[in-house]
């Protein structure tokens, strides 16, 4: 199965190519199939890699040269190490399931196979991400999937909000992935190679000093910094790319606003695979982040403050795919938290239970979306009765994300907390905390006023055929059982991911603070229940918390206040570089112009249109120029 | 085969001339003649990059002609004036840009309804001028193709331009012709000083070709400047000639004001060939003449050089931004691209000097590519003004897709060739001037924005119902756009089929420049 890998990203790839040739010539059914069968086949791959490496370890790259590169040769390549595997089979998972959910979803939109020609492109390029062999090849396909985002949030492109959404991802993102690639610079000028391997063993050697920095001999980088500095700097500015990717605080301002995008793609892009490209970035350079404390307390820190930050704006957003995207925000910081204090099992354990609870909870919306046609949550309510199978999926991906046990969000999230709380950070266990009460709160706020009470629509709702009930039942079962994969009774996947021993820390299970997390949890729930559900307070509490509930309802207001310290300065600044290019520098030019032809007008009866006579003026020009050239030349 | 470069600058200027025999009524003959005019010089070219020899960095299929020679022009020397080709790892790519860019324009210009005889016969000039600048081997074939390039361009915009194309012209006449004059006493004195150089030194080192030392040949001054060197304070004072040349014939700023009203004001043919290939001709004279023969000058003045990069990546990009006119911000776009190679060309690294290349040939293709899509989807709504615009995709998905592309490409997405050449020219740059290609960075993101922020206003949002009905592309328009497309995605994912040809050339510059 292992020489099949390379077939995983080539096959949505194939998909992607034979729809783009085909067009509209082929039917919803024929477009759906190819592109199912596609990722599906990638799953089946996925499984085996899975199997194999479980057995064997990790196996060694596989490249091909690309370019030459002045001292050195581009290559591209895969490589599949444990890490990477895990990876696949996430993608390949919810990439099927949301392939198929996306045949009812999309049903009858006039550019339904431009939809999946995206949704494959983007498969590929997430794929090729997990199993690159080199940071040059990962920044590639990076880009890639960005660009995919970008079409997918803008896919419905006349609503003027999904331009504007779809633009400011890409420019947000932008942001971070100029970070992302100074950084990859700066590591190949100081390792000499864009590859993994090379760069991680180069790291080995300047740790125990056998080393020097400026493996290709420039000097311009060692005169600026040690090697220390290098290790952090370059490590932060990889960081950068993961914040923009993964929309962590402050450059999260683009993943809400992704939700003008249709439905499956906030759910395989913005909450399974793509915004989760941060935090595996992080993963895939954890020698990197080991290697310099400032850079991985830096990870922790902005993983601690989003995960609450987010958390406290879901608590009131109208919107339900709003709420559900400001709670991958929070979920993300989890991660983040987890690879910043050194956990980067429970970080990978997050991601993965994250990946289906998530897709889950989108899904589910969708679903409701699809039958309501509205996503303002208080528009909704009493589907539980319409809606069953949606009702309780929904139910299930609500209760993994509150961690209540044993669904899968309990154990991964009650890891990171545990590896917070031991590694120190005590700061950061209570943001953690609080954002875990926080999310129990917003959820179950979304449970009951979709699902509890009385519907206020008008429209008939209904579930929407088992292309969407499929995928909703088997992520909720992963999002119920798929936690028992790393519990403290079998942690099988802290051993997959560790083969040549260990990763930064892992702790053992604190029963204390398993019993805590899962109270506040429910505490959450309880308090969501009395507001929305049986109590109806909610209108009384709001008010209470005057400036809170308005600071919370507005986004901190972060939004308008890039607008005016970024966009607004940066557009002002544009503006006014105009006026003086056209009065300023080409005034100047004009005015040359002008004293040249007053000058002229004197001289005018000599222009007398006779080509001879400005050829003899230029060839007396020309001889003047020569002389001095001839002087210069040092001739004269 | 060996005098294929020969044919590659005579054909279109034959083609020209049969059209200037043929009945300005005969439309569709002058069309074809200038097509096929175009079309065979450019497969010539695409058949000696096929055939070019990846081993050698001499300069490949030489042809010299002498056209007069001037006994004892300088101490007892006879200088020979020749007509002579040659190309290498740099110039053969530019070459292929000529024909690609010159051949689609001219199916573009099917479009062309206004003195058709006149316009295919000058576009057809301006073919010939450019293969002969890139195709060189002299210094005064070189400059007797860059002014006939001049001639051309100035009378495209002056009679095919827009309302101000008067003025665009005068201007555009005015800055390259200074440039030109400039840049014909920087080679004049080249040749002075290494005949100088050369005499003096000949007793001591055995120079192939002597004892002529005067010599305009190009290929002989690089086989010279392998043995020899100008002096120091000579050079400094030649790299400061072309560097003032390259200022201007690349509009970088402050002497860039030209270039945005030159290609707001010309048609947009005009606007493909000027875009995709003429205004590479001020870079590959820095890269051709002062980067290969005077290395001491580029090493003296290899701050400058970043500098001015930066200033015009950040000033172009701030001005695109606020661009109100499509072809303004290409205009404004490309200056910005042109100072990332400025930079690493300051940085003296081998990687720069490929990355270089790269974003010559890659900006030739995506320039020329948004002037075709901006200029079908004006041709249709009558505006380039970018607010008067909106929800394109709707009625022509295929022009707003194409422009898409153009524009990622241009903001440099993996996949398609800018990508490659930003990557390369930021490596070379960062290597040496760490702190201004970090400040250069922010030119990506300014990118970004405006690109996308005009695009999101052109093809994207509601229908805007002031627009007529319109009908997408044509084939006359397909079929450039296709090509154009192909290439930059063959460069984007096979950067090896152009870095194969300049990795040769690059590397041999970069150890006379010690990169």
């Amino acid at each position: 199965m292992i020489g099949l890998t390379w077939l995983v990203p080539v096959l949505p790839l194939i998909a992607y190519v034979v729809l783009l040739a085909t067009g509209k010539r082929m039917s919803e059914m024929a477009i759906t199939a190819i592109s199912v069968l596609a990722v599906l086949i990638g799953l089946i791959i996925s499984i085996g890699v899975v199997a194999a490496v479980g057995q064997h370890g990790p196996y060694a790259p596989v490249v091909y040269n690309w370019l030459a590169f002045g001292q050195t040769t581009l290559t591209m390549g895969y490589q599949v190490t444990n890490l990477n595997a895990m990876m696949l089979l996430v993608v390949t998972l919810v990439s099927t399931l949301v392939f198929l959910f996306s045949k009812s979803y999309m049903h009858g939109d006039e550019r339904f196979s431009r939809f999946y020609q995206y949704l494959n492109l983007f498969v590929f390029s997430m794929l090729g991400l997990v199993i690159t062999s080199n940071l040059l090849e990962l920044y590639i396909f990076w880009e890639l999937v960005g660009v995919c985002s970008y079409l997918l949030v803008g896919f419905w492109y006349f609503k003027p909000e999904a331009a504007v959404a779809a633009k400011k991802a890409f420019i947000v993102t932008r942001i971070g992935d100029v970070g992302l690639f100074i950084g990859i610079i700066l590591l190949y000028l100081g390792t000499g190679s864009f590859d993994f391997t090379v760069v991680f063993s180069h790291l080995h050697h300047f740790a125990s000093a056998q080393a020097s920095l400026g493996a290709l001999g420039h000097d311009a980088i060692t005169r600026l910094m040690n090697v220390q500095t290098w290790v952090t700097l370059t490590a932060l500015l990889v960081f950068v790319g993961a914040v923009g990717k993964s929309a962590q605080f402050p450059l999260h301002v683009w993943l809400p606003d992704a939700m003008e995008g249709p439905t499956p793609v906030s759910a395989l892009i913005h909450a399974a695979t793509m915004v989760a490209a941060g935090v595996y970035l992080v993963a895939r350079m954890f020698p990197l982040f080991e290697a310099s404390s400032t850079a991985s307390e830096t990870v922790a820190i902005i993983g601690g403050v989003t995960a609450i930050f987010a958390a406290s704006i879901g608590l009131t957003q109208r919107d339900i795919k709003r709420v559900i995207a400001y709670s991958t925000v929070s979920q993300l910081g989890y991660m983040m938290l987890a690879m910043g204090v050194g956990a980067y099992v429970s970080g990978m354990f997050h991601l993965m239970t994250h990946a289906f609870f998530k897709a889950l909870l989108f899904l589910a919306a969708g679903s409701v979306i699809h039958a309501l046609d509205t996503q303002d949550l208080f528009e909704m309510g009493g589907l539980r009765k319409y809606m069953p199978i949606t009702h309780a999926t929904f139910l299930a991906g609500a209760l993994a994300l509150s961690g209540i046990p044993p669904f899968a969000g309990f154990w991964s999230k009650d890891d990171i907390l545990t590896a917070t709380f031991d590694s120190g950070h005590y700061v950061l266990y209570a943001f953690g905390l609080i954002a875990a009460f926080f999310t129990a709160v917003y959820i179950f706020r979304v449970y009951f006023l979709t699902f509890s009470g009385t519907y206020k629509g008008s429209k008939h709702p209904h579930e929407g055929g088992w292309v969407m009930t499929l995928p909703l039942l088997v992520l909720g079962l992963l999002a119920t059982f798929a936690g028992f994969i790393n519990t403290p009774f079998a942690p099988i996947l802290s051993r997959f991911l560790q083969p040549n021993g260990p990763v930064g820390i892992d702790p053992p299970a604190n029963w204390g603070l398993m019993a805590v997390s899962a109270v506040v949890g429910l505490l959450g729930i309880g308090l969501a229940y009395s507001l929305y559900g049986g109590g109806k307070r909610a209108d009384a509490w709001a008010k209470r918390m005057g400036f809170l509930y308005a600071l919370s309802y507005n986004k901190w207001y972060i939004d308008e206040l890039y607008a005016l310290i970024i966009v607004l300065p940066v557009v002002t600044l544009a503006e006014g570089l105009q006026f003086f290019d056209r009065w300023i520098v080409d005034g100047l030019v004009r005015l040359i112009g002008e004293v040249g032809y007053t000058g002229g007008v004197s001289l005018k009866y000599s222009a007398d249109g006779q080509i001879q006579t400005y050829g003899l003026v230029t060839a007396f020009g020309l001889a003047a120029l020569a002389l001095v050239a001839l002087r210069i030349g040092g001739v004269l | 085969m060996a005098d294929v470069l020969l044919f590659i600058v005579l054909i279109p200027l034959l083609a020209g001339l049969l059209i200037l025999a043929l009945p300005a009524q005969a439309r569709g003959i002058i069309r074809a003649v200038g097509l096929v005019g175009a079309l065979i010089p450019a497969c010539f070219s695409f058949a000696a990059y096929l055939a070019f020899d990846k081993q050698t960095t001499d300069l490949q299929f030489p042809f010299t002609a002498t056209w007069m020679s001037i006994a004892n022009a300088y101490n007892m020397l006879t200088l020979h004036i020749n007509f002579a080709f040659g190309v290498d790892g740099i110039s053969m790519p530019l070459v292929v840009l000529v024909g690609v860019i010159s051949t689609l324009t001219m199916i573009r210009s099917f479009k062309v309804t206004e003195r058709v005889k006149s316009h295919y016969f000058w576009m057809l000039f301006l073919t010939m001028g450019l293969y002969g600048v890139f195709a060189a081997a002299d210094l005064f074939t070189f400059f007797f193709f860059l002014e006939s390039t001049l001639v051309a361009s100035y009378l495209l915009i002056h009679i095919w331009g827009g309302e101000m194309r008067h003025y665009a012209a005068t201007k555009f006449l005015i800055y390259r012709g200074l440039a030109s004059v400039v840049l014909l006493a920087g080679l004049i004195g080249l040749a002075y000083a290494y005949a100088t150089t050369a005499q003096v030194a000949s007793s001591s080192v055995l120079i192939p070709n002597a004892p002529n030392f005067l010599t305009l040949s190009i290929s002989q001054l690089l086989t010279e400047a392998k043995l020899i060197h100008i002096p120091a304070g000579t050079q400094n004072v030649l790299f400061l000639v072309f560097l003032l040349a390259v200022l201007m014939e690349e509009a970088f700023v402050p002497f860039h004001t030209w270039l945005p009203d030159a290609h707001e004001h010309s048609d947009t043919g005009t606007n493909m060939m000027i875009g995709g290939a003429l205004m590479k001709i001020g870079l590959y004279v820095l890269l051709r003449f002062a980067v290969s023969l005077l290395p001491l000058g580029l090493a003296h003045y290899a701050l400058w050089l970043a500098v001015f990069g930066v200033i015009s990546i950040l000033y172009g990009a701030i001005v695109a931004v606020a661009s109100k006119d499509w072809r303004r911000l290409i205009a404004f776009s490309s200056i910005s691209h042109m100072g990332l190679v400025l930079l690493a060309i300051g940085s003296m690294q081998e990687i720069g000097i490929q990355g270089a290349v790269f974003m010559l040939v890659s900006s030739g293709l995506l320039t020329a590519l948004l002037f075709i899509t901006v200029g079908a989807q004006a041709d249709r709504t009558g505006t380039f003004k970018i607010e008067n615009l909106g929800g394109l995709s709707k009625s022509l998905p295929v022009i707003s897709g194409v422009m898409l592309v153009a524009a990622l490409g241009s903001v440099g997405l993996p996949g398609l060739s800018g990508f490659i050449s930003e990557f390369s020219l930021f490596v070379g740059g960062f290597a040496v001037f760490p702190t201004l290609s970090a400040l250069a960075t922010l030119g990506m993101i300014f990118a970004a924005f405006y690109l996308l922020w005009a695009m999101q206003r052109t093809t994207f949002g509601p229908v805007n119902t002031a627009l007529p009905v319109m009908t997408d592309a044509n084939a006359v328009e397909m079929v450039p756009m296709v090509i154009l497309v192909a290439l930059v995605v063959l460069i984007g994912v096979f950067p090896g089929v152009l870095g194969d040809v300049v990795h040769g050339t690059a590397q041999a510059i970069a150890a006379r420049i010690g990169g």
